[in-house]
């Protein structure tokens, strides 16, 4: 690849997928707008690194999934005094942080109760990507993974009723 | 509309709001510069090692030749000890380097999760015994800079080394701990992966 195409590529992987990307980090870091903005730069850090690797044997957009979930979760050991607060301080600093019609509070707090692998696996499921397609981001198999949905889908809702 | 809906919802209109706030072109100006900065930062520590190591070497070369068997054994481990360091600097920066972020999470979870074994093992009996053999061939020097340096100096050294050993010790436990921790917690993701 010729650094015009890199830059090129870069670029339209960029303005395609930067929002993608985002909502994904803003959902891993729990609404953590600041976070957020850290790990997308990280994520697409990472994507120019890969991409003279890219080879369309995947497209382009399960590509850059694989890339923003990998990230996330290896990012998770420098982000670990983010995560070691109790759930509710970091829920009451959300709500102080956010606007007052801030509207995605509930979803936050909602995937931010999850482990960092069901959460990564709801908001691929909330971002409506197959089975299939999330067993080629993750490796989980398509049976176990369908598994694995049900079972976070009841733990959200009963996080949801008991939450009010 | 039930729960999962609801947020499904959200999630789509979050979606619509969604924006990292850089262009794409400051986007890849921060990806060059940070890639070539990383680059940077773990050949600098190299650079450091290897300056080191050159700086000693030339230092009992040229300056202060040893004459006794002991302290050329000194100097052998000295030197020793720091080449090994580098060497194992520059294979960790390889193998960190080739963690994969573009193939699926299982692969790249085992492929981090197999360098900070590594890692491990380095930090474990690798860097003791390079740490211990420096130590020995730093205090096999004493008798002979006893020749030529008053004792009072002599014992000033011996004490300052295990002070900057005591410090260096603190810096690598802290470094060591960050690491096995990251381990347990790749360790933890692969289980949740299963």
């Amino acid at each position: 690849m010729s650094p015009q195409e890199h830059q090129e590529q870069f670029q339209s992987f960029y303005n395609n997928y930067q929002g993608m990307v985002y909502t994904l980090c803003l959902g891993y870091m729990k609404g953590e707008k600041d976070l957020a903005q850290d790990l997308t730069q990280e994520v697409f850090i990472q994507v120019w690194r890969a991409l003279p690797k890219f080879r369309n044997e995947a497209s382009p957009k399960t590509w850059i999934y694989r890339i923003c979930v990998n990230t996330c979760l290896l990012h998770i050991r420098n982000t670990k005094k983010f995560n070691m607060q109790p759930i509710d301080e970091q829920y009451d600093r959300l709500v102080q942080q956010s606007d007052a019609n801030d509207k995605y509070e509930e979803l936050y707090w909602a995937i931010g109760r999850l482990n960092d692998v069901d959460r990564i696996i709801i908001m691929l499921v909330l971002d409506e990507m197959k089975y299939d397609e999330i067993a080629e981001v993750t490796g989980i198999k398509e049976g176990n993974l369908r598994v694995k949905v049900h079972r976070i889908k009841q733990k959200l809702n009963e996080l949801m009723n008991n939450h009010g | 509309m039930d729960n999962f809906e609801s947020l499904q919802s959200a999630w789509k209109d979050s979606k619509q709001d969604a924006h990292a706030g850089m262009t794409a072109k400051d986007m890849q100006h921060f990806a060059m510069q940070n890639h070539s900065k990383s680059k940077k930062f773990h050949l600098g520590n190299v650079a450091i090692l290897a300056l080191v190591c050159i700086g000693i070497s030339l230092f009992f070369y040229f300056i202060a030749p040893m004459q006794e068997a002991i302290s050329r054994l000194g100097i052998v481990l000295m030197v020793g000890g720091l080449v090994v360091r580098i060497v194992i600097e520059l294979v960790s920066h390889r193998k960190a380097d080739q963690i994969e972020f573009n193939v699926d999470t299982k692969t790249t979870a085992l492929q981090a999760s197999k360098f900070y074994n590594w890692r491990k093992r380095i930090h474990g009996p690798v860097t003791v015994t390079i740490v211990s053999l420096y130590s020995l061939g730093f205090y096999l020097l004493t008798p002979e800079f006893l020749d030529y340096i008053p004792k009072f100096w002599v014992v000033i050294m011996d004490i300052g080394y295990v002070i900057i050993a005591v410090i260096l010790t603190i810096v690598i436990y802290t470094g060591i701990k960050k690491e096995m921790a990251a381990l347990r917690e790749i360790k933890d993701i692969r289980s949740e992966l299963e």
